[in-house]
């Protein structure tokens, strides 16, 4: 049984939301002329010529960022419940949250004395 | 079965159907890039049977963190390991892949017979429905008070461990010579640029 | 709409979640694997929490557990993915054999 509210709009988002890739390319592909020369092949570059492959290594920083990403984003769900309950927890879930953030923010503190942070 | 009901059931079966294809996809496609966007239409899908099944915040929860950050992480490292490897031939493959297909079919099947088989006690108290944040909210601060903070030290280990992991701790050159028969067979670690900077 | 429904989704999931663990020879694909076994299980989780204790949801919370451990295995499993890799330059898991007798 389905109890939820609001969501009958959600799915007509979602189906109008999914429809628009498919007609974008569907338009350009009737659009657009039929060539199919080396050139069309190639990655588009803003105009500049491709240099190399796409399929490189890549810099390990990509995966630092990531990393802290992720962590604070799981701190964001727990968090969120809390902001919304927070009138009927009173000043003992206001401490126990601020315990929660100041063990993530030792993390966070290594994470950047570690230089995790720093791109340069 | 009335309109809302026809919608839903057919929203599961769309749902359920995508989730089961690209989940296939994750496991039998050569490339794994295509696997990874996949996981991704996996994960998305999944979100959307949350939502038939009346958890709209842990639905937003799952595209936040799966969709929005695990696959992320699971595409920079693709891209950080990015070489055309062609793997070794190992003789009789198809034997292990046969009997791991063979057993997974059996798990089905033992799991799908207990599912169908066992009478269920299905509740009929009122849901919490749209107020399920806020008991989410309360279970963390009362009764799963501990697994909660548990969970920001548990976030804190993964986020050091991952660093510590990822990144190089020392340079080479300060590495005194161990003896030959104290070493694994790895090859010579060179110093590259991630994460390292001078102590000073 | 049936509970049995969901439960049998969440089977399906987590077999081909078993296969792609055994018979994977990238890592990664191992660790995508897994993330398929917890969302299976998470769909149980949730499915129980709907349809025998609505009220209460504990299920749910669980799963938001399980959504954490997951993020948090990915995280420290790539970056133990990337290491081996730094040092034997493969993802071949024939090949990370350094604890194999």
């Amino acid at each position: 049984m389905f109890v939820l509210s609001g969501y009958e709009y959600f799915l007509g988002f979602l189906i109008i939301s999914s429809l628009v890739p498919v007609v974008a390319l569907g338009a350009s592909k009737l659009l657009r002329p039929a060539s199919a020369g080396p050139a069309s092949r190639t990655t588009y570059e803003s105009g500049c010529e491709p240099i190399g492959g796409a399929w490189i290594q890549f810099n390990i920083r990509y995966y630092m960022f990531a990393l802290v990403f992720v962590i604070f984003d799981v701190e964001t769900v727990f968090l969120y419940p809390w902001a919304v309950a927070f009138h009927k927890l009173g000043l003992l879930g206001f401490v126990e949250a601020l315990i929660f953030i100041a063990i993530l923010v030792v993390g966070l503190v290594y994470a950047w004395r570690k230089g995790a942070l720093e791109w340069s | 079965m009335n309109l809302a009901e026809g919608v839903q059931f057919v929203s599961l079966v769309i749902l359920g159907g995508l989730m089961i294809f690209s989940a296939l996809g994750v496991v039998l496609l050569s490339n794994i890039v295509y696997s990874a966007f996949l996981l991704a239409l996996t994960f998305i899908s999944v979100s959307g049977l949350y939502i038939l099944l009346n958890a709209g915040f842990v639905a937003a929860a799952q595209v936040l963190v799966y969709v929005g950050a695990v696959n992320v992480l699971i595409l920079f490292g693709i891209m950080l390991v990015n070489k055309v490897e062609v793997f070794s031939e190992v003789k009789n493959a198809w034997v292990g892949k046969a009997a791991t297909g063979a057993v997974c079919a059996g798990l089905f099947g033992l799991i799908g017979t207990m599912v169908t088989s066992h009478p269920w006690a299905i509740s009929t108290a009122p849901a919490a429905g749209d107020k399920a944040i806020e008991v989410i909210g309360q279970h963390f601060f009362s009764d799963f008070l501990l697994p909660f903070e548990l969970a920001s030290i548990l976030l804190l280990v993964a986020l050091v461990g991952a660093i510590v992991l990822a990144r190089r701790e020392f340079l080479p050159d300060l590495v005194a010579p161990q003896q030959e028969a104290l070493t694994l067979p790895e090859r010579p670690r060179e110093l590259v640029a991630a994460g390292v900077r001078d102590e000073d | 709409m049936q509970l049995e429904y969901f439960l049998l989704l969440a089977a399906a999931l987590f077999s081909i979640g078993v296969y792609g663990l055994v018979t994977s020879r990238n890592v990664i694909r191992v660790l995508m694997s897994i993330e398929l076994m917890l969302n299976a299980v998470n769909i149980n989780l949730m499915a129980f929490s709907n349809y025998l204790d609505p009220g209460a949801i504990k299920g749910q919370v669980f799963a938001v557990f399980v959504i954490t451990i997951a993020a948090a295995e990915a995280a420290v499993g790539l970056a133990i993915v990337l290491s081996i890799y730094r040092n034997r330059d493969t993802v071949d898991m024939e090949q990370f054999n350094l604890l194999k007798w």
